[in-house]
């Protein structure tokens, strides 16, 4: 093998540090070690969002046409975490409950926890790079937070199974009303997010 | 009208995550299902706090960087308002990756860059923004610029090194030409006017003169000190990747530069010369800087490596209108790459007017395998223009030494045995 050649075919492998004395070195920087006991690296968290859609969409998922949207939503999640996925988890769950009617009170439960915890994680994975590091006080803070609305939900779910136990609701039920009430703050809280809001 | 400007923003997911749920829970309240109707409850709930908590007004988190126990390692001590729930941090320095980090508020937090490198340099940027209300509310973006530290140059062990041809004064560890105190043996002597009893060498007298008609001394060399003067070549730096050379990419952490070796080489060899009691200046051939008067003494020494941490490439060269001036008898230290002719030419100058010249080569060990046909071209060219220089520094008789070699030491002490004074 001539000299010329030689060198092309040297020269079509890629430059790694050590390979070769005097080649170029791939790692054009160096690294800032940043010393924060128990952190957890960020692909960890940006792969959580995505895991918990499967998992909570495997509980109803039975058709392969609810499969495929719910893989759309995890790569969607694993990309671009953010307020579609949680929404697009909870309009699939929803189709698939609504012929159904009581999936059971364990599973509502479940399925209600499912929704927030994506919809928590999603807000977190949203502001965490792919290789940045994440401090276990913040993840300790993302699962304080999640506790009071979580609280609130569950006793819904508790109250309207104990109400109805899955029952279709006939209107001007206690639990007819009690579900219009709610349905009345979240109005609320919708015209106010709508609203201008003034400057303090 | 509330003049503040706006601090704190609400992102689109709120409003997403609202309607989202909204619709949900009318769709379970409108066709009788509660379990549907309990699916929104808590996007409503989650998304309803984030925006009846939205401040859009409120204090951003700050920080301060400061000095660590090293000068590669950085504290950054957060000010975060409580509404923040976590603070997102992107630390950065120069010739490093940028790290991000994800906070809760917390009051430090210890950054190490490990770096080969000295001289003035950034310690450590930091970018941060605020993020509240579970993800979904962010603050402006605060900049603290990074601080400036010296790192100072890490000495190498030098054992021996040259020492000019003339020494001066009284004191120092060097023996002088001249009869006096303190030196090794110069001779024995009859004794004479002058001559203290102390000097007088029983044994020899003995010998030479039984019957102690004359008695016989001991004498003496003198002690001298050298003066030296190192120039540092502060007008270039240059790793050893030549593709560096031209400033666009930085050249790695891990690498030291020219310029690198060149304040670790005055500073090796001025501790050196002052642990063996010599005056030792320094001066900047690169920028027009306060040259520091020859000095001796462990204070010295420590000024002068503060001298060299603050040395580096200052703007557009400037041409020397005159050479720096020298201590008659000194010797001459010039530190640098021989790139271009002009500390070759200065050398030459010092040393046809009489000093004792010693070249220390800093330019690193190249890594030209990955190089294109035309860069090795380029280098080709810039080493035979270079290494004629050299030669000719050699040829007349100016000393050589490859600071960036393992030989380095080796050299110095063979140039010590070979013009060891008499």
């Amino acid at each position: 093998m001539s000299g010329g050649v030689a060198e092309r075919a040297r020269g079509a492998w890629p430059a790694r540090r050590g390979w070769r004395r005097g080649a170029a070195r791939d790692d054009a920087a160096g690294r800032l070690v940043v010393t924060l006991p128990g952190a957890v690296p960020g692909w960890v968290v940006r792969l959580v969002p995505p895991l918990l859609v499967l998992a909570v969409g495997a509980t109803v998922a039975s058709e392969s046409l609810a499969w495929a949207v719910l893989l759309g939503l995890a790569a969607l999640a694993t990309l671009r975490p953010g307020g579609l996925v949680p929404v697009g988890l909870t309009a699939v769950l929803a189709v698939r409950l609504m012929p159904v009617g009581d999936p059971g009170l364990v599973l509502l439960a479940g399925l209600v926890l499912g929704v927030h915890l994506v919809a928590a994680s999603a807000g977190l994975a949203r502001h965490v790079a792919w290789r940045a590091l994440v401090d276990p006080a913040a993840l300790g803070r993302a699962a304080a937070d999640l506790v009071p609305v979580q609280v609130v939900s569950q006793a819904l779910v508790l109250v309207a199974a104990l109400l109805v136990r899955g029952a279709h609701v006939p209107s001007g039920s206690l639990m007819s009303l009690a579900l219009r009430a709610v349905a009345v703050v979240a109005l609320v809280g919708v015209l106010r997010a709508v609203s201008p809001r003034r400057r303090r | 009208m509330n003049e503040r400007p706006r601090t704190w923003w609400l992102g689109p997911a709120v409003a997403l995550q609202l309607g989202g749920g909204v619709l949900v829970l009318l769709a379970g309240v409108l066709a009788g299902r509660p379990a549907v109707a309990l699916l929104g409850v808590p996007l409503v709930l989650a998304a309803g706090y984030a925006q009846l908590s939205d401040d859009p007004y409120g204090p951003v988190p700050d920080a301060r960087v400061e000095l660590g126990s090293d000068p590669w390692t950085a504290r950054v001590l957060l000010d975060a308002p409580a509404r923040s729930t976590w603070v997102r941090m992107r630390l950065s320095r120069s010739g490093h990756v940028p790290r991000e980090v994800l906070l809760a508020p917390r009051a430090e937090l210890e950054v190490t860059a490990r770096s080969v490198r000295t001289g003035p340099q950034e310690l450590l940027a930091v970018d941060l923004q605020g993020v509240g209300s579970g993800g979904a509310a962010t603050s402006e973006v605060v900049r603290v610029p990074g601080r400036v530290v010296a790192v100072p140059p890490r000495a190498r062990r030098v054992v021996d090194v040259p020492v000019p041809r003339r020494l001066r004064g009284h004191t120092g560890q060097h023996d002088s030409r001249r009869p006096g105190e303190g030196g090794s043996l110069r001779d024995l002597n009859p004794m004479g006017p002058g001559d203290t009893l102390r000097r007088v060498d029983w044994k020899v007298t003995a010998r030479q003169s039984p019957d102690l008609e004359q008695l016989w001394v001991r004498r003496s060399f003198a002690l001298a000190e050298a003066h030296v003067v190192v120039m540092v070549d502060s007008r270039d730096e240059v790793g050893p990747d030549p593709r560096t050379w031209s400033g666009i990419t930085a050249v790695h952490p891990d690498e030291p530069t020219s310029l690198d070796l060149a304040r670790q080489a005055a500073d090796s060899l001025t501790r050196a010369y002052l642990a063996a009691g010599d005056r030792v200046g320094v001066e900047d051939l690169g920028a027009l800087r306060h040259p520091m008067r020859p000095g001796s003494g462990r204070r010295h020494a420590d000024r002068v490596r503060r001298w060299l941490s603050l040395v580096r490439p200052f703007g557009a060269p400037r041409e020397l209108v005159r050479a720096p001036r020298v201590p008659s008898g000194a010797l001459v230290v010039v530190t640098s790459t021989f790139l271009d002719s002009e500390a070759a030419d200065l050398a030459l100058l010092w040393r046809r007017i009489g000093h004792r010249v010693l070249a220390v080569d800093v330019l690193p060990t190249l890594r030209t395998a990955h190089l294109s046909a035309r860069e090795r071209l380029a280098l080709r060219l810039v080493r035979i223009e270079r290494t004629d220089r050299l030669a000719a520094l050699e040829a007349a008789d100016v000393e050589l030494v490859r600071w960036a070699d393992a030989s380095a030491d080796a050299v110095l002490r063979r140039l010590t045995v070979r013009r060891r004074p008499r």
